[in-house]
């Protein structure tokens, strides 16, 4: 019944989504959609309800109202961060948020995808294959020599290159991603960018970011959220130009 | 070949963990010591060592095991128990219940039924949760079902519904001082405020004998080594490194796709199974358990070894044990009253100074002798470039 | 004392030997020192028993006086004058003696001294445990004549259980002079019960209507008895209604005294607890040694009462403030040398506030005693406040209750309305921006630990009128306030007052049924169950603030 209205090769799916704090409307009828293999980027000022949504879509927060589906028909709202992430939906936080005190490796390794049970972890011993795809994304990354330095030696940068390693073998269908280039030199920010381009080639990938040069380097269509709702979209020209997003995020 | 395999199991366990092996070693010889001392040498030796110091040693050795407990929760999953006290407790009322039934009708009021408090409350018959205590092997089952059981619903429930930090420091503090107010009643069955003592024998054994004593001082050697291994299995697995994913950043274990409360739930209760073990082979060491076991200060001093040693490092947990033990043995034999306020300043020092205990200091001592050495060696090295 | 007294002239065999006497005895219209004679002298029990018979006869205030005295002990006779006299021990070992005889008119309290003399020159008049319920009894029937209606009142429900003639033509007369209504109510309430007892059917039936309006267990008991005797239907009837009648009334009297109770524990619960959601609740930081800054405010209050033995009565308004000055300055101590390098590290915190919890309770061990310490109670707060028959409220639960409301209220005000209660609000909800705008955080830190350190310290003056004060009066409490505070809602302080009366109440109505200990379990067992639904207690603060 639901899946009339949406659009077959939709993967998320939210509609008319509210969340309010004591009265504050973090997010205010929020509707929008996301294709499979698609690669957008969503922008807005503090406070615009941007993380707000992906907690809703994680299973973080309850929305108050509204609707939120993953493959057409899996109803979200209804299941809690674990079972979001084992579903297939991988989430990158603003700040980054490796493991300390465990390596690169081992950091690496914890986001393996595989069965998650207790028992596996104490019994289960870690796949020739797995190992190898570890290693495969630990080039990607470009950490092979930092192997086993731990998750707080790191850069910055690194802690974020770590974080979206992690994400790569959760073998997500839908990455979320809270400002990747946060912290990041100039030529770290372009790389992270063709990452995320070349990742969306075989899955959805949502970037949240404040960095325009790297939206820009992204190439993809951009949702402009404002107080809790979407404001604009289309191409980062096509936003950029409407007279409403410049007066409340590119300033007066 | 199932030896090999043991043993290639074990080195493989404790390569990485010299100090782990250190402590392992030092337990055992140290235990061997003792007991052939105590047995062998005659007691006006001066090499002989007495009852008492093999009962203490046996004492420390089980409080090493309930550090360990605590420490595998507390230090590599960040869950600050204030309640693990009454894991050991359950463990030893469990072994007090089986030692009471041995004591048949040598009681009092030679009751071959009922032990003499039940006597004393004018009880006919022996209540329900009695029952099977008089074997030996349901005592043992119980000695870790019940702690675990505990540990298992109220992990349920705090952990499903994400308590965390110091809400669920609190609320375990609460479980543990509901449980003695519980304990401290006549009705309840397990001897109100005077608990359960007087006991005779263990397995037919004499518990005043000397050859028991030294007996119980091997078990309970041999349980910390067992209960080492077994944690440092598990700390070393990826389970471990799950549960230290967890203390460092909960959330990000969830959104990793793992149910960070089955993962809590596995460690509290196997750790108050420990915790159980612990405290059942520590009452027939000392002939008693009371409600006493269950206050809250029990449970909070034992938070203290695990932190004095060094939490994060299951040997650092023992240490600490031993130590904070042993200076409260010394302390409330030269002056009592000094004690608490010695164990007062523990807890301000090692939290202020002293993070990561004992272990930590070693640790950094020898970090600054290894920077001197080295700042030394390339003075020379230099010399010798310059010369 | 007076109480006492009326306890113990319920003794039947006293009374009965009491009416034999007064029977035997040839009336003595007054009292004069000829009477009083076989007091001097050696005299057999008999005939000190006559002497008590016709004091009591002639009734005046003298007499109860030396009645009075006799049955406490006071009564002596000084061997020189070979008189009687009242002696009070001094503190060096001295008698001061006093005239026992004054006229009628004059008041019993200007008796006129003597003098002081040595313990040698005294011999006490000789008393048993016979004469002494001979005494108690014969000073109950004075108290029908007491000028405090309250006395009265109790008298005629002490006379109750022995209704002879003579008792009864005196409570008639009684009710013909009479003026005062709820000594009235109360005389009727004897008569009908008479009339109950030995009048005809008709009459029987006339009284339980009257009856039915007492809240005396006798009463009712004598009730009760009859329904199970009588034959007569509809007497069974009446007094089947009437009791039902009693009961849901007595029913009520329970409710309230039980909500009266639970209110009280609910103070006590919120005294302890409020320091603590200044503590916890608004600034975060758990500290374990709360219980320990009661324990100062009770020590303090001990402190004071030893120093100023003779101002017990104004002793608690001078340990207030400086409960509060001794606690909020160990609480402005501890937040600098100790929490201010531990902030952001909670579980730290509890583990070195715990440390000094316990050095504090050893320090007070060392320097007072192990032992608990006694805290007189002031006279304004002691007794109570009788309602009626069934049910009496105790004057220093009630004045807690309103002291515990009085402190709350003074802390939202000082929340509220303050500069510095602003202070503590900006510090707490955004330490960055109130430090840019020139707030002192650091010392905004300090102050507010110790505001509600010392409030802890007030607390626990008032705990030292409730609870024996002991080095283990704070861990007594420390469970209990954390729950508090969590159970309303960290950070609320409305949700800590609701929380507090409520779960007062809660374990008042559970313990008739299952014991005090195991309402305390069930209590503490709902609000770990409780935690688990609604990890942020009653009053939550939704969203993202608390959440960090």
């Amino acid at each position: 019944m639901v899946d009339k209205h949406i659009p077959n090769n939709t993967l998320l799916y939210l509609n008319n989504v509210t969340v309010s704090f004591d009265g504050f409307r973090a997010l205010n009828e929020l509707s929008f959609m996301v294709r499979e293999k698609e690669l957008s980027a969503i922008i807005g000022p503090n406070g615009a309800g941007k993380s707000t949504m992906m907690d809703v879509v994680t299973g973080k927060t309850r929305p108050d109202s509204g609707e939120v589906f993953f493959r057409g028909n899996v109803d979200l709202t209804r299941y809690d961060e674990t079972d979001v992430a084992n579903m297939g939906i991988g989430r990158k936080f603003q700040k980054p948020s490796v493991i300390e005190s465990l390596t690169v490796w081992e950091n690496l390794e914890l986001a393996l995808t595989g069965r998650r049970t207790p028992f596996t972890a104490m019994f289960g011993a870690l796949s020739v294959k797995g190992a190898r795809r570890i290693d495969e994304v630990m080039a990607l990354i470009r950490l092979s020599d930092r192997k086993e330095w731990s998750g707080a030696s790191l850069s910055h940068g690194q802690k974020q290159w770590l974080e979206i390693g992690m994400l790569l073998l959760q073998e997500a269908e839908l990455l979320l991603v809270d400002e990747p280039a946060a912290g990041m030199t100039d030529e770290e920010t372009f790389r992270t960018a063709d990452l995320l381009r070349d990742l969306a080639r075989e899955r959805s990938v949502v970037v949240v970011e404040h960095d325009m040069a790297f939206i820009r380097a992204l190439e993809c269509p951009v949702v402009v959220l404002h107080e809790g709702s979407v404001l604009a979209s289309g191409s980062l020209d096509h936003v950029q130009q409407n007279q409403k997003v410049i007066d409340v995020y590119l300033g007066r | 070949m199932t030896k090999g395999f043991q043993q290639g199991f074990l080195t493989r366990l404790l390569l990485e963990d010299r100090a782990g092996k250190l402590l392992l070693s030092s337990v055992m010889a140290i235990t061997v010591v003792v007991v052939l001392l105590n047995t062998l040498m005659p007691e006006g030796s001066p090499l002989h060592v007495s009852n008492y110091t093999v009962t203490l040693l046996g004492k420390y050795l089980c409080y090493g095991l309930l550090a360990l407990a605590l420490d595998l929760v507390w230090g590599y999953c960040g869950i600050l128990s204030l309640g693990h006290g009454a894991f050991f407790a359950l463990g030893g009322y469990a072994m007090g219940m089986y030692l009471m039934r041995q004591i048949g009708d040598r009681g009092v009021y030679g009751n071959p039924e009922l032990p003499d408090f039940m006597v004393f409350l004018n009880w006919q018959e022996l209540p329900w949760y009695w029952y099977g205590f008089d074997s030996f092997a349901v005592a043992l089952v119980m000695v870790a079902l019940v702690p675990g059981l505990l540990a298992f619903l109220f992990g349920w429930l705090a952990f499903r519904s994400r308590v965390t930090g110091v809400y669920l420091s609190i609320i375990t503090q609460a479980l543990t001082y509901a449980l003695m107010l519980l304990f401290f009643q006549n009705d309840f069955g397990f001897g109100g405020n005077n608990g359960l003592t007087d006991f005779k024998d263990l397995l037919g054994f004499s518990l005043q004998s000397d050859r028991t004593r030294v007996v119980l001082l091997m078990a309970s050697a041999l349980a910390l080594v067992l209960g080492y291994l077994v944690c440092r299995w598990l700390v070393s697995s990826r389970y471990g490194r799950v549960l230290m994913a967890v203390r460092d950043a909960e959330s990000r274990v969830r959104f990793m796709g793992y149910r960070v409360e089955h993962y809590k739930l596995v460690a509290f209760t196997l750790s108050a199974v420990l915790a159980g073990i612990a405290g059942a082979l520590y009452v027939p060491q000392v002939g008693i358990i009371n409600p006493g076991e269950f206050s809250p200060i029990n449970s909070i001093e034992l938070v203290v070894w695990v932190a004095v040693g060094g939490r994060g490092t299951l040997y650092g947990a023992v240490i600490g044990a031993v130590v904070v033990n042993y200076g409260k043995t010394w302390f409330t034999g030269v002056m009592p009253d000094a004690w608490l306020f010695a164990l007062g300043a523990l807890f301000v020092i090692t939290t202020l100074w002293l993070p990561k205990g004992l272990v930590g200091l070693y640790q950094q001592i020898v970090g600054v002798i290894n920077e001197h050495r080295d700042q030394r060696n390339n003075r020379k090295t230099e010399l010798v470039d310059h010369g | 004392m007076n109480q006492n007294l009326r306890r113990v002239v319920h003794n039947l065999p006293a009374r009965f030997l009491l009416l034999l006497l007064l029977i035997l005895s040839r009336p003595v219209l007054a009292v004069s020192p000829e009477d009083l004679k076989p007091l001097l002298s050696k005299s057999s029990w008999g005939q000190l028993e006559a002497v008590i018979t016709s004091l009591a006869e002639e009734g005046s205030d003298s007499c109860q006086q030396i009645l009075e005295h006799w049955l406490n002990g006071k009564l002596f006779v000084e061997k020189q004058h070979k008189r009687l006299v009242f002696a009070e021990k001094t503190p060096d070992k001295q008698y001061r003696i006093f005239d026992p005889f004054f006229t009628e008119g004059e008041s019993k309290d200007t008796v006129s001294e003597l003098g002081t003399v040595k313990k040698r020159a005294l011999k006490k008049v000789r008393i048993n445990n016979q004469l002494r319920s001979i005494i108690k009894t014969a000073l109950a029937t004075w108290d029908l004549k007491d000028s405090d209606p309250k006395t009265r009142i109790n008298a005629i429900y002490a006379s109750l259980k022995t209704l002879d003639s003579k008792t009864l033509s005196t409570l008639r007369n009684m009710r013909a002079s009479e003026e005062n209504q709820a000594v009235i109510n109360a005389l009727d309430m004897a008569l009908a019960l008479n009339l109950f007892q030995q009048g005809s059917i008709s009459e029987q039936i006339e009284a339980v209507e009257v009856l039915t309006g007492s809240d005396n267990p006798f009463i009712r008991s004598v009730l009760a008895d009859t329904l199970t005797t009588t034959e007569n239907t509809a007497l069974a009837q009446t007094i089947t209604t009437a009791l039902a009648e009693i009961d849901q009334r007595q029913q009520y009297y329970t409710v309230a005294e039980n909500i009266f109770f639970g209110l009280s524990l609910g103070s006590v619960l919120l005294l302890s607890a409020i320091g603590l959601a200044i503590t916890f609740g608004v600034m975060g930081v758990i500290n374990m040694a709360h219980g320990e800054m009661m324990m100062l405010g009770a020590y303090t209050t001990f402190v004071i009462q030893s120093v100023f033995p003779e101002l017990i009565d104004q002793s608690l308004f001078i340990a207030i403030p400086l409960a509060f000055l001794v606690a909020g300055a160990a609480g402005v101590l501890i937040e600098r040398l100790v929490i201010r390098h531990l902030y952001g590290r909670p579980l730290e915190t509890l583990l070195a506030t715990f440390g000094i919890s316990l050095i504090l309770q050893q320090a007070v061990r060392t320097i007072f005693s192990p032992l608990n310490q006694e805290v007189a109670t002031p006279g304004w707060m002691s007794g109570s406040w009788v309602i009626n028959e069934a049910l009496s409220l105790t004057w220093n639960r009630l004045y807690i209750v309103g002291f515990s409301l009085l402190v709350f209220m003074v802390l939202l005000l000082v929340m509220r309305y303050t500069r510095f209660g602003l202070n503590i609000r900006a510090v707490t909800q955004n330490r960055a921006m109130a430090s840019s705008m020139g707030i002192p955080t650091g010392r905004v830190d300090a102050l507010t630990f110790g505001l509600g350190s010392g409030i802890a310290g007030v607390a626990g003056v008032a705990l030292s009128q409730l609870t024996n004060v002991g080095p283990n009066l704070g861990q007594n409490y420390i469970i209990d306030s954390f729950m508090v505070v969590v159970f309303g809602g960290v950070g609320n302080l409305w949700g800590t007052l609701v929380a507090a009366m409520g779960l007062g109440v809660v374990n008042k109505f559970l313990e008739p049924w299952v014991g005090a200990v195991v309402a305390k379990i069930l209590v503490l067992v709902f609000i770990i169950l409780f935690i688990q639904k609604r990890p942020r207690g009653l009053f939550a603060l939704k969203g993202r603030a608390v959440e960090g």
